[in-house]
């Protein structure tokens, strides 16, 4: 969400002025030994993981769902439809961000070096 | 908000409506039903829908810390209670019943097959509002996930 800005509170001019491009931050120590990339709390790795076993519980959800309606156990189709609904367009999406991480991977091989 | 709430609250209306149509046909099948499990003539019931969730102390509680507000959470809906109509039986002149009483009346139950009819045009054409909403829901998701093609 981008806040509005009001145009009483800018300086005069001030919309036609560059704006200096901001310090970036100092660059950290560089990372020592191999905890370095896994500690300090969430990171790429870990949200991955953790989407990923998101989606493979959607996953057994709908096989269970389905397993249910098959043998006759299941009372409510809806939540069989519903389950296996959810874990199809979870899995669309884990495909488009899969294409789209290894889009991105062959780019960085195609740099000219 | 999740990603699939749309689906679920969706699906909950599926189920409830699922259910009305149960109760209809019920009271449809004993639209004659002199014995009913409770004695005397079968009562038509009713389906109470209620909003999901409710005034459940937790939602009540994250509402008062500033959470996701009680009102703002999409639920959906669930079956509150099954109640009994409680107008009047017919009395129908039948001496020949065996459950004719001494004066040749027979207590029929209080169904209305007319407005039992209506009752399931209404739960089915609400099914088919809350597929449409589910489709839409998942047209949306998909849509979405072709920005990225």
């Amino acid at each position: 969400m981008i806040a509005a800005v009001d145009p009483s509170t800018l300086p005069a001019g001030a919309e036609w002025q560059v704006q200096g491009v901001p310090d970036l931050p100092p660059a950290e120590a560089a990372p020592t030994g191999p905890d370095a990339v896994t500690g300090g709390g969430e990171g790429f790795g870990t949200l991955l993981a953790n989407e990923i076993g998101k989606l493979t519980e959607l996953q057994t959800h709908a096989a269970q769902a389905g397993e249910a309606l098959a043998t006759g156990t299941a009372t409510d189709p809806v939540s069989a439809v519903v389950a296996v609904e959810k874990a199809q367009l979870a899995m669309q999406l884990a495909g488009q961000i899969r294409t789209r991480g290894a889009e991105a991977l062959s780019e960085i091989f195609r740099t000219q070096v | 908000m999740g990603l699939f709430d749309a689906i679920d609250v969706a699906g909950s209306g599926l189920t409830a409506e699922r259910l009305r149509m149960d109760v209809t046909a019920e009271n449809l099948a004993n639209a004659q039903t002199t014995r009913a499990a409770g004695g005397g003539a079968y009562h038509r019931k009713q389906v109470v829908l209620q909003q999901a969730g409710g005034p459940a102390f937790s939602n009540v509680l994250s509402g008062a810390l500033g959470g996701v507000r009680a009102v703002d959470a999409a639920r959906g809906v669930e079956v509150g209670a099954i109640v009994e109509d409680a107008s009047a039986t017919r009395r129908v002149y039948d001496p020949g019943h065996p459950d004719a009483d001494p004066q040749g009346y027979v207590e029929m139950p209080n169904v209305n097959p007319v407005t039992e009819m209506v009752d399931l045009i209404g739960a089915s054409r609400s099914y088919e509002a809350n597929v449409t909403a589910m489709q839409s829901a998942k047209q949306m998701f998909t849509k979405t996930l072709e920005l990225l093609r």
